[in-house]
């Protein structure tokens, strides 16, 4: 990961489920940091469909499933997966520091 | 250009449009200009089910069309409501009622039946009707829900025939309301399929349903009221039976005038003579269905029907090999009144020198007979009623004439204790076998599609081969054929939990009791592999639960989770939540009602009464979940578990305290019984119900358990299911004390509990359990296991250890600081937007919301 990045505390790796998603601020964004299969992925915490927030949905097989009428998008790229081709989230930065703070760099 | 030859279908019952089914799958009407008359004004429906007509479902649900445009889509000219009156078969011309002129190269005809009214004086009263069309039921229900001159309501309802037409028949008047007679001339029901044990037992059944049943019974004549209507039956004993409405359904007559009129062979009784090809006396003509007469016989259903919709399109498309008609097995299985009844083959035992075996069980109310072979080798024929679940089997050991063995009797005998029911393998079957009838589906074309497209569903099944989707009877021989074969193919069925648990879920239940292991993070180190999935964290979570009953959001079990159990809420598609307190047997204060108003109001909740006698409220964010309950509380109000695989409600009627039909105080138990199970964990939901009397208001038998009051006690019912798969429960023990209903109570769920599957029901895991509901009494009532006090006292640390989770949470910081929307700040989430409806706030769609996220998109 490069370092040119600017990373920012979000939280505590205790704060987050085994495996599943969250939502944290930076800055004026919305973020949804994973926890996934022991690795950390972080997506703009919005559904560019219906506009309702990707983190709350379920996370299996490397993709994060929406709420809202269940198009799936890929953790590690933020591409569409299953749904209507042409839709994806921007994907961000994330890091675990040695104490247990994860980071989200932008 | 060669013009297009021409064929007419005169008919649009459910034979005549199979065969433009089976034209259209023969590419047919792309060579053809086909032509459809019907004299209805309706398109072709399902006239086997039209009972159900008056138990809700519309005339669009009875349509056959596979869409509306079917006939349309595929260039199908369809003149409904316009009655074929003659037929020119030198110029080959048809004139209609309406005065419509078709010209036919090919005609095909499937005219069908008329009912048959025995000619008795009286018959023309008003209030006198036949059962064959969907125009028939609405003139019935028209008359039914009438007034007499005399300005009283209709209130009883005769049908005249008892066979299989007239007890469903019989069924459509009991849907309307009447009290329902049925008369017959014959001594027994259903004289064709079943013998005099089974028409005994089928009358019993009928009779404790309330249908009244009067058998050698000749009617004399029908005498009537001074405005004409039907007044009573007299019958030739001199006898009477007053009655508001008579409904004729003593059999058919083949509709034939139309062909007779036009010079076709006929029989001498009547039916349009037909060969092998469904081809009548002219060449050019064919008759299939009711209506035609092949070897001087009438196939009054619809199974040979559609075989001969098979064998005429085959013919007229010149395929090679062509389908022929050369009499049709008539067995069949069926359900009248809710009954099973099945009967196949040589039924009565006319065949010389054959055996008969008879099993009969009053308490279990089943008959069963079987016809062997003179050298009890092979199946003849045999009948069921009450229980017809071996009619698949029984049916193709006879069609493929399977060796008995030694011992047939254990074909129809009850099993005893453990043993396993006799059958034969599916694999005793030739891959000839016919397996659906009425799709005409051998076994060897199933396990080849199984095979080749890798099918794993009953349900691709029969989108691949379309067997099981007529009558449905063959649906269970689809199960046994699917895993005989997977087996085969080396698909191990395994019943490992999931990759990290090399053990079945009943398996873990039980090590987590004996060796008393309490996290996940101890069960996975001793007894899986990894870190676990989506599919064991949520499962073991359960068994933890419903064995230690800690917090399920205690640090060690939070993370096992599922997305609803995580926040003690159900999550809804715009991702905010639910919350539903419990109303325990859905009885509720003043006070705690003024609570939920208050709270929707303040925090903007959109209310609903839910089917479990609960209030919902929706709309929360999930910042918002303990403030709300924090409110919830001080009334009183705990935890609904709506977002748990738990005990969800005890629904319950006014009972006895009220009621006047009440007999014992169902609010009083229900409260009881979901206090003490609140809170249980359990593979899948739990639902409940307790009624005060028989008439059932509360839909127990629908529950996973469900009490009805009896004037000695309370019959517990268990494994009922409303949703996909409705499944009536059925009686585990009747008349009860409370303290006897809630030890079997105690005894069964934790029994479930330790023995089901993850997400399965109780009736999905009642229709596996082998030795069915005898095994289920052996073991709850009969404690053959020696298992009961365990179970009990099992319950009973759940009872004593009980919390209010909401309340756990809401007065502990710690876990209260989980429901934040963001893991590092307290703003609240902006993405939820609210539209107004009726008066209350519904999730704003993306038109309406997109301006005001418009900045959570751009940054």
């Amino acid at each position: 990961m490069s370092d040119d990045l600017n990373w920012r505390p979000v939280g505590h790796e205790r704060d987050w489920p085994a495996d599943g998603g969250k939502v944290v601020q930076v800055g004026a964004r919305r973020v949804g940091v994973y926890r996934h299969a022991g690795k950390w992925y972080a997506l703009k915490d919005i559904c560019p469909h219906a506009g309702v927030s990707l983190a709350k949905g379920p996370v299996r097989d490397g993709v994060v499933m929406c709420i809202g009428h269940g198009w799936t998008f890929s953790l590690a790229s933020g591409d569409l997966v299953s749904g209507p081709a042409g839709f994806s989230v921007a994907t961000y930065a994330v890091r675990q520091r040695d104490d247990g703070t994860v980071e989200v760099g932008t | 250009m060669i013009a297009q030859r021409r064929l007419v279908v005169i008919g649009n019952g459910m034979v005549g449009h199979r065969f433009i089914e089976e034209a259209v799958a023969r590419g047919l009407h792309q060579s053809w200009h086909i032509t459809v008359l019907g004299e209805e004004p309706r398109a072709a429906y399902d006239r086997v089910n039209l009972s159900t007509f008056f138990a809700g479902k519309s005339a669009d649900d009875l349509s056959l069309l596979p869409s509306r445009d079917y006939y349309h889509q595929h260039a199908i000219a369809c003149h409904l409501g316009d009655k074929a009156a003659a037929i020119d078969r030198a110029s080959r011309i048809i004139t209609t009622a309406g005065g419509r002129t078709v010209l036919y190269d090919r005609l095909v005809l499937a005219t069908g039946s008329f009912p048959f009214v025995p000619p008795v004086p009286g018959r023309d009263a008003a209030g006198c009707f036949v059962y064959r069309t969907l125009d028939d039921l609405e003139a019935i229900r028209a008359w039914a829900t009438g007034r007499t001159a005399a300005g009283e309501a209709r209130k009883v309802g005769v049908v005249v025939g008892g066979g299989l037409l007239g007890l469903e028949c019989a069924n459509a008047v009991k849907n309307l309301g009447l009290v329902t007679n049925v008369v017959d001339v014959a001594p027994r029901l259903m004289g064709i399929q079943v013998d005099d044990g089974g028409g005994a037992l089928l009358r019993r059944k009928i009779e404790a349903l309330g249908v009244k049943v009067h058998l050698a019974k000749v009617t004399s004549e029908l005498t009537k009221r001074d405005d004409g209507s039907v007044a009573a039956l007299r019958f030739a004993d001199k006898s009477e039976l007053p009655t508001d409405l008579v409904v004729f359904s003593a059999g058919i007559r083949p509709r034939d005038d139309l062909a007779k009129s036009s010079g076709l062979a006929m029989g001498e009784r009547g039916g349009i003579t037909i060969d092998h090809a469904c081809r009548t006396s002219d060449h050019d003509v064919f008759a299939i269905g009711e209506c035609a007469l092949h070897q001087n016989r009438i196939y009054g259903l619809v199974a040979p029907g559609y075989h001969m919709a098979r064998v005429a399109a085959d013919h007229l498309a010149g395929v090679e090999d062509p389908a022929t008609f050369s009499g049709f097995d008539m067995s069949t299985k069926l359900k009248l009144l809710g009954i099973e009844v099945a009967s196949f083959g040589d039924a009565h035992g006319s065949a010389a020198g054959c055996h008969q075996l008879a099993f009969s069980d009053s308490r279990t109310e089943t008959y069963k007979k079987l016809v062997l072979s003179a050298d009890r080798k092979v199946l003849l024929g045999g009948i069921l009623v009450g229980d017809a679940a071996a009619y698949g089997q029984l049916h193709q050991a006879m069609l493929n004439r399977i060796d008995l063995g030694t011992n047939p009797e254990a074909l129809i005998l009850p099993t005893i204790g453990d043993a396993k029911p006799a059958g034969f393998g599916i694999a005793a079957l030739p891959d000839s076998a016919g397996i659906c009838s009425c799709h005409n589906v051998s076994k060897g074309a199933i396990c080849g599609a199984i095979r080749s497209a890798k099918l794993t569903e009953v349900g691709q099944i029969k989108s691949s081969t379309k067997a099981g989707t007529g009558c449905g009877s063959c649906v269970p021989l689809l199960k046994d054929l699917l895993k005989a074969e997977l087996k085969k193919t080396g698909v191990e069925v395994k019943n490992h939990l999931c990759e990290h648990f090399p053990r079945s879920r009943q398996e873990l239940h039980h090590v987590v009791r004996v060796q008393r292991i309490r996290s996940f993070d101890e069960l996975i180190t001793r007894h899986g592999v990894g870190t676990g999935c989506e599919i064991c964290k949520p499962a073991v979570a359960s068994i933890l639960a419903s064995t230690w009953n800690d917090h399920v959001l205690d640090a060690e079990h939070a993370g096992l989770q599922d997305t609803n159990d995580r926040y003690l809420a159900n999550i809804q598609r715009d991702g905010t939540y639910s919350v539903v307190p419990r109303v325990p047997g859905g009885e509720i204060t003043p006070d705690q009602l003024l609570c939920l108003g208050r709270v929707a109001k303040k925090f903007g909740l959109y209310t609903k009464i839910t089917g479990g006698q609960r209030v919902d409220l929706f709309g929360a964010r999930l910042e918002q979940l303990p403030l709300i309950w924090e409110e919830l509380l001080t009334v009183g109000f705990e935890s609904g578990h709506a977002y748990g695989k738990a005990l969800r409600t005890v629904k319950s009627c006014v009972g006895s305290t009220w009621c006047r039909y009440g007999v014992q105080d169902s609010v009083g138990l229900a409260i009881t019984l979901e206090n003490r199970y609140k809170g249980l964990r359990s593979p899948h939901k739990l639902k409940s119900g307790c009624s005060g009397c028989a008439r059932e208001c509360a839909e127990a038998q629908s529950k996973d358990f469900g009490i009805i009051a009896t004037e000695n006690g309370y019959n517990l019912h268990v494994c009922g299911n409303g949703g996909m798969k409705p499944q009536h429960a059925p009686l585990l023990a009747a008349d009860l004390s409370q303290e006897q209903v809630i030890r079997y109570l105690d005894r069964f769920l934790m029994f479930y509990i330790r023995t089901a599957d993850r997400l399965e029901r109780t009736a999905t895991w009642f229709n596996k359990l082998e030795g069915g509901m005898d095994y289920l009494r052996s073991v709850v009532i009969d404690d053959k296991l020696a298992l009961a006090a365990e179970l009990e006292a099992d319950m009973q640390r759940i009872v004593d250890t009980y919390q209010d989770e909401w309340r756990t949470v809401v007065e502990d910081p710690a876990r209260r600081a989980r429901f934040r929307a963001f893991v590092n700040s307290d703003a609240k989430d902006e993405s939820v937007v609210m539209a107004s409806e009726r008066g209350q706030p519904r999730p704003a769609t993306w038109e309406e919301k997109r301006d005001r996220v418009a900045n959570l998109l751009t940054v």
